[in-house]
């Protein structure tokens, strides 16, 4: 048998551990304590529910007008009650109450969890002076004395603070936008890459033509209030022009009541430019409905019977997709779409001879129109990737080294957190 | 009788038929169980038409598609009717107009007029165009794009830009790493794994990058920048056949919804 | 395995379908082998058979419950008696199939918690789909109180703006419920000001305005804990926002049929309750599985003809 080794860390740590707490329940029961807990169970001892000890109350209770908000919020903050992470340790919340400078009684507007020292009421009314009193309860129900604020008066800021970086981002961006508007106007040349799909769009509309058959024209199903729309609608203006140079025919029926107005006019104007404007029949451009599978089911109805030669489909699409891109595949039309719908892509991928992916929908309007509002936005967007992409890597490679999930090296911590926070993480 | 007279009849036959073979006249509540039976009657010819597309274009469907539109058409003006004059606008303008639509006054407020005179102006486009006083209707437009837009780009600049930036940044190359050793012998498969969560993360970092290289329309994609655009592609291609097959699931999803209710509440099939 | 599934349909029944049913895919593949081109309406014909022999068969098939499901459900298994929770239902009769499941589901779990909900939709053909689900959820809770227990405040035109000002005033989009009563005299609302107040805020929706616009319009802002239940079509581009902006979603028919089971799982109670999504996922493999199937035949079709084109040039 072999004796216990005394050299154990256990054998060591016991002995600490016992000295230590001898050592902190001397601390702890010092006079003052002792002497408090004694005259209180002395002085109440005679009824029953005066024995559940009563907690002291929460001290140097604060409010304070909440910063960056419309004067409907105060932050009261209190110290924690002795009795409740030391001492007699039974506090399990604390009840805040609020009443009007004016008004004699406390209304309670919210509790805590103990362990917790402020909370935000809101829901107040601006220039109005408010008072809180903060009460520590435990879970015998027993309530400590009350400890009231000081008066505060709530205020409405112009401006919310916390969102500067997000300002400063918008700027930066707009700013660019603005800055290549400006640019184009003054007519300086741009570039912008080639758009694969946007040859093929005069091929469409010639082999329409060639065979007789009109062109189907779907601004997507989004009213006018998306940019998708807008992009279609831009779209349409050439196409529309170019149908009225071929003398074809073209066929738009909307979703929404706005975008067939919208869709008139554009191709109205379409027809005026190609000086064929007799050859323009408003009759062509209608609403049909806003529900969406009916209106799907009028547009797969009109794909059947009039067989047009090429379908487009550029704006906004959602579920309807692929059946449009289906129904005008068994037809046999040349079909081109696009749409920033990133749910919808698959379909068109799938089922369309081309297909103007995302942002290409907004390069190709901007691309035919050459509108400078439209290249400088794209510049404008184009500088907005960039701040993306270097902004991911940097951001990628001080989470790398100074996150807690990643390396977790000290040096980087802080200024990872730093980057994160300008973006709104860690929050 | 030419056939244009016979199938409607014959139809309507039918669907009678079908209407009695579904009632259930020991029910307590007669006029109830003929609607119910009614409903549920035209629901199920009205999905039989409609499916009948498959087959090729018919009447069947086009009177389905035509009663669709329609139905939805009215359906819409009534939602708009109710849910913007009836609901919002005029309970804060007019008291005895509110009470007599059936809704509560809640105050007047002038500033509602605003609206409303927005939206007679949008109406302005009703009028002859001789008159020569459309134009004025492009007020409203002008209100809606600029008001949207305004509500839009705050919300999207935070949500889908500042907000997707800090969580796409947040994601460390090396997780949890605490040495090549150490990940070697942690070396570990499961979903919940260091070298599972580090793949993850450089899959979606290099994805966002390349998509964004790919979407970058001021340089010409050729080099290196042309590969990493055709990264791109690849990405998007392979987020599009994900795509592709999450909406399978859903229109199956609705398929099987449909004929649940032919063979459940139709025809009573299965239980 | 599938004459197990199949006795609803009468032993000479099933035996005769699925016989044909296997002929006809043999058929299938010999088309493609020898390039034949398939008409699309026999595919048509064979989906439409797929799926109704699996639904007249009531396969019922094991769900895999995933992390992003069970965050919604422990959300709401973590909430307390009396607790206030925002249903948003936008979607209408074409997402039923998919997101009603999810809806139902979420109530009873909402119900059985003695949660309070308020029902809304941002959607004009909402309403009657929160009808719809109401009275699916009573089914089981009877003695539900109006007022008392759920609210329905209905719809209101204005889309991402009725979002934004909710985000910040309740009342101001929605002073009464949908039957014109004032929220005030609604003890469910007692205390909501704005979306924050809920504790928790779960999204169902297939379109726009759906759980895109909710995150941008309301978590956003606002700071609300959200969850969301999606349609498959919009399931995948959501996830971005997974699980810094919303903490769990129900991605299509699987995500409400996981939902379904962690509910039964938990409170048993519910397992003599219809489990719709559940029901729909059974026929939905089999579709699925036919589907690759037809994918493999045609890519077979397709490199044979290549094959066929290259030896003949």
């Amino acid at each position: 048998m072999s004796q216990p080794n005394q050299n154990s860390p256990f054998c060591k740590i016991f002995p600490t551990l016992l000295s230590a707490l001898f050592l902190f329940t001397i601390l702890a029961s010092s006079p003052k304590t002792l002497f408090a807990q004694d005259a209180e169970t002395s002085v109440i001892d005679s009824t029953l529910e005066n024995l559940v000890p009563i907690p002291a109350r929460p001290a140097n209770v604060k409010a304070k007008d909440h910063v960056y908000d419309i004067g409907e919020k105060v932050d009261v903050s209190w110290e924690l009650s002795p009795d409740d992470t030391t001492g007699l340790r039974n506090v399990v919340g604390y009840i805040i109450s609020r009443r009007l400078d004016t008004a004699s009684d406390f209304d309670s507007v919210g509790a805590v969890f103990s362990r917790i020292a402020s909370l935000t009421d809101i829901g107040l009314t601006k220039g109005e002076s408010y008072q809180y009193a903060v009460t520590a309860y435990t879970s015998a129900g027993a309530v400590s004395e009350t400890s009231v604020s000081n008066s505060v008066t709530t205020e409405q800021e112009w401006f919310d603070g916390d969102k500067f970086w997000q300002v400063l981002l918008l700027v930066i961006i707009a700013g660019s936008v603005a800055y290549f508007i400006y640019h184009a106007k003054k007519g300086k040349p741009m570039f912008l890459r080639k758009i694969a799909g946007l040859q093929a769009v005069e091929e469409a509309i010639g082999r329409a033509t060639e065979m007789g058959r009109p062109i189907l024209f779907i601004p997507g199903i989004h009213d006018m209030d998306d940019v998708q729309t807008i992009a279609g609608m831009t779209i349409l203006a050439k196409v529309a022009k170019q149908v009225a140079e071929y003398e074809s025919r073209i066929f738009v029926p909307t979703r929404a009541s706005l975008a067939m107005t919208a869709a008139r006019e554009t191709v109205r104007e379409a027809y005026m430019t190609a000086g064929r404007i007799d050859a323009y029949r408003s009759d062509d451009i209608y609403y049909v409905t806003d529900e969406q599978f009916g209106y799907v089911a009028a547009v797969n109805g009109i794909m059947t019977r009039d067989k047009p030669a090429t379908c487009f489909y550029l704006g906004a699409f959602f579920a309807e997709s692929l059946i449009l891109a289906e129904t005008g595949n068994s037809i046999g039309a040349i079909q081109i779409a696009g749409t920033a719908m990133p749910a919808q892509l698959p379909f068109f991928v799938a089922a369309c001879d081309y297909t103007l992916i995302g942002e290409e929908l907004f390069a190709a309007s901007a691309y035919l129109s050459e509108d400078p509002k439209q290249m400088g936005s794209l510049k404008g967007q184009d500088v907005g990737k960039v701040v993306a992409m270097a902004a991911i890597l940097i951001g990628a490679v001080l989470a790398t080294l100074g996150s807690e999930e990643g390396m977790n090296i000290e040096t980087f911590n802080s200024a990872f957190h730093a980057f994160w926070g300008v973006f709104g993480g860690g929050e | 009788m030419n056939r244009k007279v016979l199938i409607p009849i014959a139809s309507i036959i039918v669907f009678i038929g079908f209407v009695l073979l579904k009632l259930d006249w020991d029910g307590a509540d007669r006029t109830h169980e003929l609607w119910e039976a009614l409903e549920v009657t035209a629901g199920g010819f009205l999905t039989l038409m409609i499916f009948s597309f498959l087959y090729k274009d018919n009447a069947f469907y086009k009177f389905a598609e035509h009663l669709y539109v329609g139905i939805s058409a009215a359906y819409w003006m009534c939602v708009g009717f109710w849910s913007n004059l009836a609901q919002q606008a005029i309970p804060h303008l007019s008291q005895s107009l509110s009470e007599a639509l059936g809704q509560p006054f809640l105050g007047y407020i002038w500033h509602y007029w605003i609206p409303v005179a927005l939206g007679l102006i949008l109406l302005t486009r009703l009028l002859p165009e001789s008159m020569k006083i459309g134009w004025i209707s492009k007020w409203t437009l002008a209100f809606i794009v600029a008001s949207t837009a305004g509500l839009f780009i705050t919300a999207n600049l935070q949500a889908n830009f500042i907000a997707q930036i800090a969580s796409t940044m947040s994601l460390p190359l090396l997780p949890d790493w605490t040495g090549f050793g150490d990940f070697l012998s942690n070396f570990d498969l499961s979903y919940e794994g260091q070298f599972v969560k580090m793949f993850s993360n450089w899959v979606i970092i290099i994805g966002v990058i390349s998509g964004l290289v790919y979407f970058f329309f001021s340089k010409e994609h050729t080099g290196w920048f042309g590969r990493v655009s055709r990264l791109g592609i690849w990405v998007l291609m392979v987020t599009f056949g994900a795509a592709f097959g999450y909406t399978v699931m859903g229109r199956v999803s609705l398929l099987v919804g449909r004929l649940t209710f032919l063979f459940r509440d139709w025809a009573g099939v299965i239980g | 395995m599938l004459l197990a599934v199949t006795q609803g349909l009468g032993p000479v029944f099933s035996w005769f379908f699925w016989i044909t049913f296997a002929a006809g895919l043999g058929w299938l593949l010999w088309m493609s082998i020898t390039g034949r081109e398939v008409e699309r309406r026999i595919i048509f014909l064979f989906m439409g058979l797929t799926v109704s022999g699996a639904v007249l068969a009531g396969i019922i098939l094991p769900v895999q419950e995933t992390t992003v499901v069970r965050n919604v459900f422990d959300t709401i298994e973590g909430l307390s008696e009396g607790d206030r929770v925002l249903l948003s239902l936008d979607y209408d009769p074409s997402g039923a199939p998919e997101l009603e499941p999810m809806a139902k589901a979420v109530s009873q779990h909402c119900f059985e918690k003695k949660l309070k909900i308020c029902y809304m939709t941002l959607w004009g053909t909402g309403g009657a789909m929160i009808t719809d689900v109401i009275a699916l959820a009573k089914v089981d809770f009877p003695d539900l109180v109006y007022g008392d227990d759920y609210c329905n405040v209905g719809y209101r035109a204005g889309n991402e703006a009725v979002l934004r000002v909710i985000a910040s005033d309740f009342r101001k989009t929605f002073p009464t419920d949908v039957s014109g009563t004032s929220l005030d005299s609604l003890s469910v609302m007692n205390g909501i000001l704005n979306c924050a107040d809920f504790k928790y805020i779960v999204a169902i929706g297939s379109g726009r305005p759906g759980i895109k616009e909710w995150v941008e319009y309301v978590v956003e802002p606002s700071g609300a804990l959200m969850g969301s239940g999606a349609a498959a079509v919009s399931a995948p581009q959501l996830y971005p926002y997974y699980p810094q902006q919303m903490n769990g979603m129900m991605g299509g028919s699987k995500g409400a049929s996981e939902y379904e089971k962690m509910l039964r799982r938990v409170y048993p109670k519910f397992k003599s309750s219809r489990a719709q999504a559940t029901e729909i996922m059974g026929p939905q493999t089999v579709a699925h599985v036919f589907l690759m199937l037809l994918i493999v035949f045609a890519n077979i079709s397709y490199f044979l003809a290549k094959k066929r084109k290259g030896a003949s040039a």
